[in-house]
């Protein structure tokens, strides 16, 4: 089963919360906030395995075919063609990979090659796996990335999808091909306006979904509890937060003290996959 | 006119706490939010003035007309996108490039326009542009651009300009970037922060954009993520100008739709200290 732990707000805690959801579940980590990976903090000991570079299509032009007929250039929607000087001029930073040039191209002057804008790196110690998305710095859109770490998982084993914050066309590809969500929200204003968004997103595309509030404080966040119980989303479990806990994770380590939250988590989704078992 | 522009990398590290505090403390007159995928700026920032709502359309999508359509597959073949399934298009995967309109023998495809997002512009003594994207909708880098295009809209002379970035270091900072004079960079103490602190860097010397760095949640002032961070800042000869301890008060203030300048005057004088090398930095000040 793919879960997929996204958060809409930023800072939320889905790294945390995902790494050590994949220690109790004996699951594989997957790091798709290919931006800023960090997963890797959490694991002791990860030597790389594996490393493939990850590309996007893009047009390559073979300028004596060129009849300078300007199909490809009226045709990108995107502006990633343009003629300067009689001569095409190819911007990749804002090509999407349609490859509609090539298709429209009568004379065969137009052939796909690829850009590298990233790449996907499996690590592992004695007892956890991770695959790791990271995009080169100074690209733009990392989708072709995303894309390509499902092509790493299969229908029988147990994946934790640690997503990008945000709610965009990535975090919604994500949880499109995902089995079931789980959203790390925090006791904030901020985190609720959020956690709003990203219940709309993954209610467009009608998984199931519960909730972790993470850095929870005595007194609570009332609006918080309101909102799910009226969108009747389950609160699975809410951890504290603490110093020691924010300090131990901000230096990597996995904290033991907690696992008695993650173990409520593990049992929601073990409940959750007998369900549909049955 | 000056433009600030706050970010991260790393999400959660306080953009907005920062942004709106600085707003608040230097009384800026024009300000943004291209956080255009989780917006909130705008819940503390003045939240009594008037407000007007655009609709953003930042690219189009395909609808198949399956009255006049043939089914002869020659679309869904080829849509990179795999956004056609028995002939319908599902506007979450379609990019809108066009192909398949281009390609269709009868002409029963159809490029629309799409409303991906909104604009939001509150103006009353203060101009203020936020934009918000559709669930699940890309091109958000083209909103932030719209974001800011309508931003430098003024009607009067303004001295400095801030606007709280978004998270990551792909297509919607990239065009935050643009007119920039100075980014910074909000880091927070912790693995973490600091790799992502590290990648923005990066990015804003690949593109030319002037940044400095400001250490966010710090757990106590002798932190040796502090001499880290600074070791690596002079590394990179990127300006330092201070941290901020971690403050279970912001959480309180933030709640209740308040800055944290208003709560705590510890805070508002380190705050005030780290704002003024900020603006000596934005304003070529000698320090």
């Amino acid at each position: 089963m793919k879960i997929a732990v996204c958060s809409g707000k930023g800072g939320t805690g889905k790294t945390f919360v995902s790494t050590n959801l994949a220690k109790v579940l004996f699951a594989t980590y997957i790091d798709s906030d290919i931006e800023e990976p960090n997963g890797s903090f959490y694991f002791e000991n990860l030597r790389e395995v594996a490393t493939y570079p990850s590309y996007k299509a893009i047009p390559s032009f073979d300028l004596d075919k060129c009849i300078k007929c300007r199909t490809c250039v009226d045709f990108c929607h995107f502006n990633a063609l343009l003629f300067i000087k009689d001569k095409i001029k190819f911007f990749p930073e804002l090509c999407h990979s349609c490859m509609g040039c090539k298709v429209l191209c009568k004379t065969g002057a137009i052939t796909e090659s690829k850009e590298r804008v990233g790449s996907i790196t499996i690590k592992t110690n004695e007892e956890d796996i991770a695959i790791v998305g990271q995009m080169e710095i100074g690209q733009r859109n990392g989708g072709a990335i995303v894309k390509e770490l499902f092509t790493f998982t299969n229908n029988r084993e147990d994946y934790v999808i640690d997503c990008p914050p945000g709610t965009g066309c990535e975090v919604g590809e994500i949880i499109q091909a995902s089995d079931l969500i789980l959203v790390v929200t925090e006791p904030t204003l901020f985190g609720l306006e959020n956690l709003k968004l990203i219940v709309s997103l993954i209610k467009l595309y009608k998984k199931p979904c519960f909730l972790v509030v993470n850095k929870e404080n005595e007194k609570g966040y009332k609006p918080l509890e309101e909102f799910a119980n009226a969108e009747g989303l389950k609160i699975v479990t809410k951890i504290p937060y603490s110093v020691k806990t924010a300090i131990a994770n901000a230096k990597g380590y996995r904290t033991t003290e907690l696992k008695p939250y993650f173990d409520l988590i593990k049992k929601e989704v073990e409940r959750y996959e007998n369900l549909v078992n049955n | 006119m000056r433009t600030l522009l706050i970010i991260s990398g790393k999400g959660g590290t306080g953009k907005t706490t920062i942004s709106s505090a600085f707003i608040k403390v230097n009384e800026i007159r024009a300000f943004a939010d291209c956080d255009v995928e989780a917006p909130n700026l705008y819940l503390v920032t003045y939240p009594s003035l008037k407000t007007t709502t655009k609709e953003y359309c930042g690219g189009y999508k395909a609808t198949i007309d399956t009255a006049k359509c043939i089914k002869c597959g020659e679309c869904k073949d080829n849509c990179r996108f795999s956004a056609i399934t028995n002939f319908i298009v599902d506007e979450y995967k379609c990019e809108g490039c066009g192909l398949c309109e281009a390609l269709c023998r009868i002409n029963a495809i159809k490029l629309n326009k799409d409303v991906s997002g909104f604009i939001t512009i509150r103006e009353e003594g203060e101009r203020f542009v936020y934009g918000s994207l559709k669930c699940g909708r890309g091109n958000s880098g083209k909103l932030v651009s719209t974001v800011k295009k309508e931003l430098g809209k003024l009607t009067t002379i303004i001295d400095t300009v801030v606007i709280d970035g978004p998270p990551g270091l792909g297509c919607p900072v990239i065009s935050a970037f643009a007119g920039v004079d100075l980014a910074l960079i909000v880091s927070e103490e912790g693995k973490s922060g600091f790799s992502d602190m590290c990648r923005m860097i990066e990015t804003c010397k690949l593109n030319q954009v002037e940044c400095c760095v400001l250490l966010n949640k710090v757990s106590d002032n002798k932190s040796p993520f502090i001499t880290e961070v600074k070791e690596y800042c002079d590394k990179m000869k990127v300006p330092y100008v201070g941290q901020l301890l971690y403050n279970s008060a912001i959480v309180k203030a933030n709640n209740e739709a308040n800055s944290i300048i208003n709560f705590d005057e510890e805070m508002k004088k380190s705050m005030i200290e780290v704002f003024d090398k900020v603006k000596n930095i934005l304003y070529r000040r000698s320090l």
